[in-house]
């Protein structure tokens, strides 16, 4: 199948906006990095409306988008409610850190939220889980979307604790706890593309020699692996056991928010690259016309 | 009850293509899309030791299909005599059925922002006529009608081909059609 | 599960859903709901009177009966008509009906060149314009060169109602041919069964119903009468066999029993390894072959012909041929004239030789005998690329299946230097067989014999000036010497060629063509152009701009087949019942612009001319033609068709003379396994083995670097011959000319599935779009003939007829065929992948071809 570019980006940009949800529900249930949340809420409204729009130029009668609703069953109908019920809680965080309501609040919408936030990237990738694309067939799929979401957050919240005033121990925290979601991406996409390589209904189109060493390899190795794990993991492994604070030494350019953020980068153009390795792959069981 | 079926007898089909026009002069499709295509399967084997057949592949019109499951507005839908449609005015277009098929059977109109494929013509069905692929076959070998009934040369053909009959892969939508192959291996 | 082949065409025509999804970036898709779901109804078809008109179709030889439908006086649809021998079925090529008819591309006016030939530049006149011009020159040439240097063409013969006036109205001026549609057609073929058994019966005269096995010879798919596989189908369900003799797997090797895949241009060792086991084993049908067939007339090794009882006596009959009686060990005569045996239980003997007045003489059979030993299986096989058990099994299986094996071909066979004798093979081994007249084996004179004719039989007279021509043709004829059995019929196009470009043996000065495209369809393109180019004066009488219509001076608007009137009899490849069947013809809907039939326009060219064409019209042509039915063509056109019964044995009934007597309608009465037209005109009278230039065998040195067998003119479903490049539905089922490799060939050239690939012989090149299939030797490719490119302009190398076209990088400067003219267009090969992708200017996206498509106003200007 061609790369579906407003679905890649709505799902790129609904993965960053729910990690950055879910780091800032879990700071307000863990009572840290207060400076973060605001910042943090705020990507997360802006990533998840640019994704929304980005989905609406996929469509070939967007007037239309109301019918969605019509079948509960459907994967989109299952997309389009949670990303309005994560929106929805978006906004509400938003308001209520605003207006600095109770603890009660925030802990519920919190709660709320961080479901959310581990909900919709899984129900986006559960959306493409298919018995009639075996390069998609599988749960490590939507697992993937999670774990892309979760290092993206954790990610932006690194760049974030370089920038904003944080005290050393949260961002130590947010340090080692980027790593994780460094390491847990890292795990999530190669479990997906080992259920490629073990999927049934085998064809050239959807052959793991592609990524390895065929007509994908660049892409997988240069893009996929190299700047979407390999950077992001060097670059969290060296906030998590990288000493503290890093006044001097030539690690110390390494914590530049310039260069997380370059991480960042690396590491949504590796989110990128790993999708679009997926819609190349995703060849229908037997595709006779199309 | 009726259910509208078609099944190919691929010992019949020559690949000739002429149900592919058919389909596109009946249904008015835009140049360079298909609802049904004939596909070439082989010649498998080393030259000369071949074996060659002629697959004409459309919707399979699946008894549970995945395209309706998947389909949002609900515009994809089956009706009660098995053949599966999608209403334009419900379609936004989404393609999701489009990845949910098999097949690899629809496509989507540009123009109109939907998508489409085979109708089994329920236009012409309705006006107890055959969908426009079966008559025009110069091998015969589209066998269109009721399989409920047991009369029908449907119904019969199915009830009699017992190893000759095969279905295309099923991964979970029950594909509704059926093929006849009895001189050769099925490799579909 | 292997949809790589289609789709990589698809994927190269089809929008991809990214391209898609940039569509839908218009403003369109945000139009309100309620305007696009009426736009979605807004297909539907406006009220209007609408007419449903029975007809046939005539896009290939196959004459499947059809209905147009017409809406508002424009027809709109085609749909198959049932109840006749095609049952109601058509192929894809049916559906480029409405296409043409209302195609933007078509010419519906006379034009006339204003510019250089070829420059594309046309001016619209009138009708009297265009004969001011025309009949002037005409009469100029006659006049001051003589009607022989006036060239007239015509296409593939459909619809031979065109074929039949065009050669009165042109012959009786003195125009010696044009091309000769027949050295790349089957008529050559069918002369030589004239002379050899009486009729054409080795295209149609198949009778599938009660045969054991069918043979289909060069004949790969059901490319012309889809309809005929029914009729096999319902022969192999019923236990009969199928043996497919073709180079490539195609459809019909894919349903045989049994494929042959032979080395092409090397049938001629497998027939004559078939004639050789017959004979040798005994297992031929012997009542047959000394009642029927001049197995038994001894030979004259003398003259080379028949020996007469006018070689052995003073005052002996030349018409009283000699053989050996058994009965009373003498020599007898068959008397050719009474057609009478002088004993009067007369026992022949078929085979050895006999001392007829000291000298010994041998049988006819025995020569053929002695000719075919040689053509044992091992020798068979290693000539053919055949195993020697694919040798012995095709020929058991053939001896064993008769009598009561049918056969059929295609045209293949008829493009070799040795057509003549390969026809000729071919009616002895069935006539061995017994396979004539009989159930489940061919009529030698199918059609409609007994109860009406075929046109060919409303032959009007000869003009005085033809038949001064014709009884010094050689002084008229551009291949004098040559070509004496195909007679003064259609010329021979290399001869018409080079006469063209060298002046000898003369100079042709007029040029008519007439919905044919000769730069298309001969050998060597380049010279047929320059040929054309350079003529004196030019007619072309088309459809289209084609690649010839841009070098004519005048181009005169013809109307579409299905705008006329014609008798569609049976005429080619078919089996029965179709090839019993005649049917109407008739129009959906009245010519366009100001088209006019073609044979119309011949017959106001012969009056015009003061030509004498007997009839003063088609419709007089046609029921001079029908009379034997007892109907008008009025009545015809009522009644819709009629068909003939099938009788057998009509030789012993004598049904197949003139003059009603028992035999065959040859020269001796028989059929001759020796042929004196043969031996005096072609080869031989047994036929004999020639292996054809530019093969690996005959040039082993070319083929070190150009190692692979060129073979071309394989069919397909979309196109027939240079037609419908014009169509967008058949350019968008098949966008592209394919070339058929094998998979192994292809990897050592470094070719895969999809790309384009330069196709070079010692001529040129040209591209192809690579098919990989373990269905063709890999020694062998195989590509689409007469490809041409409608969307190039007249500037861009005649509309791209030299990009793709096998002819044009095929050259006609071999021996012919001595006998009917036909040349060999086999030729060595070597491919690469094109460097630079497809032939620059070609479409090849869906979007482009929508260019093809009616506007709907094209025929109201």
């Amino acid at each position: 199948m061609d790369i579906q570019w407003p679905l890649l980006v709505f799902g790129v940009l609904a993965g960053l906006s729910m990690g950055c949800l879910g780091f800032v529900c879990a700071f307000i249930l863990a009572g840290k990095a207060e400076s973060l949340r605001m910042p943090g809420v705020v990507i997360a409204l802006a990533a998840i409306a640019a994704g929304g729009l980005a989905s609406a130029f996929h469509l070939g009668n967007p007037d239309r988008i109301l019918y969605i609703l019509g079948n509960l069953q459907s994967g989109i109908t299952q997309e389009l409610l949670a990303t309005a019920v994560a929106g929805v809680l978006i906004v509400a965080l938003c308001i209520a850190l605003v207006k600095k309501a109770s603890p009660a609040v925030l802990k519920t919408l919190a709660v709320l939220g961080l479901i959310a936030a581990i909900a919709l990237p899984f129900i986006t990738g559960e959306a493409y889980v298919q018995g009639a694309r075996p390069a998609w067939n599988t749960l490590f799929l939507p697992i993937m979307y999670v774990g892309a979401a979760f290092a993206m957050g954790a990610l932006t919240m690194t760049v974030l604790s370089r920038i904003k005033h944080v005290d050393d121990a949260d961002r130590t925290l947010i340090g080692r706890a980027s790593f994780v979601a460094a390491i847990i991406c890292t795990v999530t996409v190669v479990l997906y593309v080992s259920a490629v390589a073990l999927a049934p209904y085998p064809d050239p189109s959807r052959s793991i020699d592609r990524l390895l060493s065929g007509d994908l390899a660049l892409l997988f190795w240069g893009a996929a692996v190299a700047l979407g794990l390999i950077v992001p993991l060097a670059l969290t492994a060296m906030q998590a056991f990288g000493k503290q604070p890093q006044a001097k030494g030539g690690t110390a350019v390494l914590s530049r928010p310039s260069v997380l953020f370059v991480g960042l980068v690396c590491l949504v153009a590796g989110s990128v690259a790993i999708r679009s390795i997926m819609y190349l792959l995703g060849s229908s069981v037997q595709s006779f016309i199309y | 009850m009726t259910t509208h079926r078609m099944i190919v007898d691929l010992d019949r089909c020559i690949g000739c293509h002429s149900c592919t026009a058919a389909c596109i002069q009946e249904n008015e499709i835009d140049l360079g899309r298909f609802y049904t295509k004939v596909i070439n399967v082989g010649p498998t084997g080393t030259y000369p030791n071949v074996e060659e057949y002629y697959l004409p592949v459309k919707c399979q019109h699946c008894e549970t299909p995945t395209c309706v499951k998947v389909c949002p507005t609900g515009a994809s839908y089956r009706r009660e005599d098995g053949i599966v449609l999608v209403d334009h005015n419900k379609c936004i277009g989404c393609e999701y059925c489009i990845m949910a098929c098999p097949y690899g059977v629809r496509s989507r109109n540009d123009r109109l922002g939907v998508i489409e494929k085979c109708t089994l013509c329920a236009h012409l069905v309705d006006d107890g006529k055959n969908p426009a692929c079966v008559d025009i076959c110069p091998g015969h070998a589209r066998i269109f009608g009721d399989a409920d009934d047991p009369a029908s040369e449907v119904a019969q053909k199915l009830a009699s081909a017992g190893d000759s009959l095969h279905r295309l892969a099923d991964v979970g939508n029950t594909p509704g059609e059926a093929f006849l192959l009895a001189n050769q291996t099925w490799r579909s | 599960m292997n949809a790589v082949s289609r789709r990589s065409f698809v994927k190269a025509m089809a929008a991809s859903g990214a391209l898609a999804t940039a569509a839908a970036l218009g403003y369109e898709a945000w139009k309100p709901f309620t305007a696009l779901a009426a736009d979605d109804a807004g297909s539907a078809q406006t009220e209007g009177e609408t007419q449903v008109i029975r007809s046939a179709c005539r896009n290939c030889y196959g004459r499947c009966t059809i209905n147009g439908i017409v809406k508002n006086g424009r027809l709109v649809r085609v749909e198959g008509r049932p109840g006749t021998y095609s049952e109601g079925t058509i192929c894809s090529r049916a559906f480029a009906i409405p296409q043409l008819v209302n195609s933007p591309l078509r010419v519906r006016y006379p034009m006339k060149r204003v510019g250089e030939r070829g420059e594309g530049k046309w001016e619209r006149i009138t009708w009297d314009e265009a004969w001011d011009i025309i009949i002037p020159k005409f009469k100029e040439v006659i006049e001051q060169y003589g009607g022989h240097t006036i060239l007239a063409n015509n296409g593939t013969g459909r619809d031979q109602l065109n074929i039949s006036v065009l050669q009165k109205c042109f012959y009786d001026m003195g125009s010696v041919g044009g091309f000769g549609v027949g050295s790349i057609c089957k008529i050559a073929g069918d002369f030589v069964q004239k002379t050899t058994i009486g009729n054409p019966c080795q295209f149609t005269g198949w009778n599938p119903e009660d045969t054991n096995l069918i043979v289909m010879w060069a004949r790969g798919m059901f490319s012309w009468g889809y309809y005929d596989w029914i009729y096999i189908k319902k022969a192999l369900d019923r236990g009969a066999k199928l043996m497919v003799v073709d180079p490539r797997h195609t459809a019909a090797a894919a349903k045989s029993t049994m494929w042959v895949p032979i080395r092409p241009g090397s049938d001629m060792a497998l027939i004559l390894a078939i004639i050789n086991e017959m004979i040798s084993s005994g297992r031929f049908d012997k009542d047959f072959a000394t009642k029927w067939t001049n197995s038994s007339f001894l030979l004259n090794d003398e003259t080379g012909l028949l020996l007469r009882e006018s070689d052995l006596a003073d005052g002996g009959s030349k018409d009283k041929i000699a053989y050996w009686d058994e009965g009373t060990g003498s020599v007898q005569f068959w008397d050719t004239v009474d057609l009478a045996w002088s004993v009067d239980d007369p026992k022949p003997a078929l085979l050895g030789s006999y001392d007829v007045e000291g000298i010994e003489r041998r049988t006819s059979l025995q020569k053929l005998a002695d000719a075919a030993a040689e053509w044992t299986v091992e020798k068979t096989a290693e000539t053919t690329w055949l195993t020697t058990d694919q040798v012995k099994d095709a020929i058991e299986l053939y001896i064993e299946s008769s009598p009561g094996t049918c056969f059929t071909r295609g045209q293949k066979t008829d493009f070799s230097d040795n057509s003549s004798s390969v026809s000729h093979a071919f009616t002895i081994m069935m006539a061995l067989a017994g396979n004539y007249e009989i159930p489940g084996g061919n009529s030698v004179k199918p059609g409609t014999s007994t109860k009406g004719s075929a046109l060919f039989d409303a032959v009007p007279p000869k003009s005085a000036v033809r038949q001064e021509i014709e009884a010094n043709i050689d002084d008229y004829s551009m291949c004098p010497g040559k070509a004496q059995v195909y007679g003064i019929r259609d010329g021979v196009y290399s001869a018409a060629t080079h006469a063209l470009t060298t002046g000898k043996p003369f100079q042709p000065r007029i040029y008519w063509g007439m919905n044919c495209e000769p730069i298309i369809s001969c050998a060597d393109s380049l010279e047929v152009a320059e040929g054309l180019k350079n003529i004196d004066f030019s007619v072309n009488v088309n459809l289209l701009m084609s690649p010839s219509a841009e070098l004519a001076d005048i181009v005169l608007p013809a109307a579409h087949q299905n705008e006329i009137d014609r008798i569609e009899y049976p005429q080619s490849g078919h089996c029965w019942p179709a090839n019993h069947t005649a049917t109407i013809r008739q129009p959906f809907t009245e010519p366009q612009g100001e088209c006019r039939d073609e044979v119309d326009i011949l017959f106001d060219l012969a009056s015009r001319l003061d030509i004498d064409m007997t009839w003063k019209d088609k419709y007089d042509w046609f029921n001079f033609a029908l009379k034997a039915t007892g109907m008008t063509f009025e009545e015809f056109r009522e009644a819709g068709e009629f068909v003939d019964e099938i009788t057998y044995g009509k030789h012993e009934k004598g049904l197949l003379r003139k003059d009603m007597k028992p035999g065959f309608e040859t020269k001796t009465g028989k059929v001759n396994i020796f042929s004196e037209e043969l031996q005096r005109f072609g080869w031989g009278g047994i036929p004999g083995y020639r292996e054809q230039p530019q093969s690996p065998f005959s040039d082993p040195d070319l083929a070190q670097e150009y190692p692979y067998v060129m073979l071309t003119g394989g069919r397909n479903h979309q196109y027939f011959h240079s037609e419908y490049r014009e169509s967008a539905y058949m350019r968008s089922i098949r966008p592209f000319p394919v070339v058929e490799i094998n998979p192994e060939t292809a990897h050592e050239n470094g070719v895969e599935e999809g790309d384009w690939v330069c196709i070079e012989t010692t001529m040129g090149s040209i591209k192809q779009v690579a098919h990989l299939t373990e269905g063709i030797d890999a020694r062998v490719v195989h590509c689409d003939h007469d490809w041409w490119f409608p969307e190039k302009g007249a500037q861009d190398g005649l509309h791209g007829a030299f990009d793709s076209n096998p002819n044009a990088i095929i050259d006609n400067d071999k021996v012919f065929d001595p006998a009917v003219g036909t040349d060999n267009f086999s030729s060595m090969c070597r491919i690469h992948k094109s460097p630079d992708g497809p032939p620059e200017g070609i479409f090849t996206t869906p979007e482009e071809l929508s260019a093809f498509l009616s506007n709907g106003q094209e025929d109201q200007q």
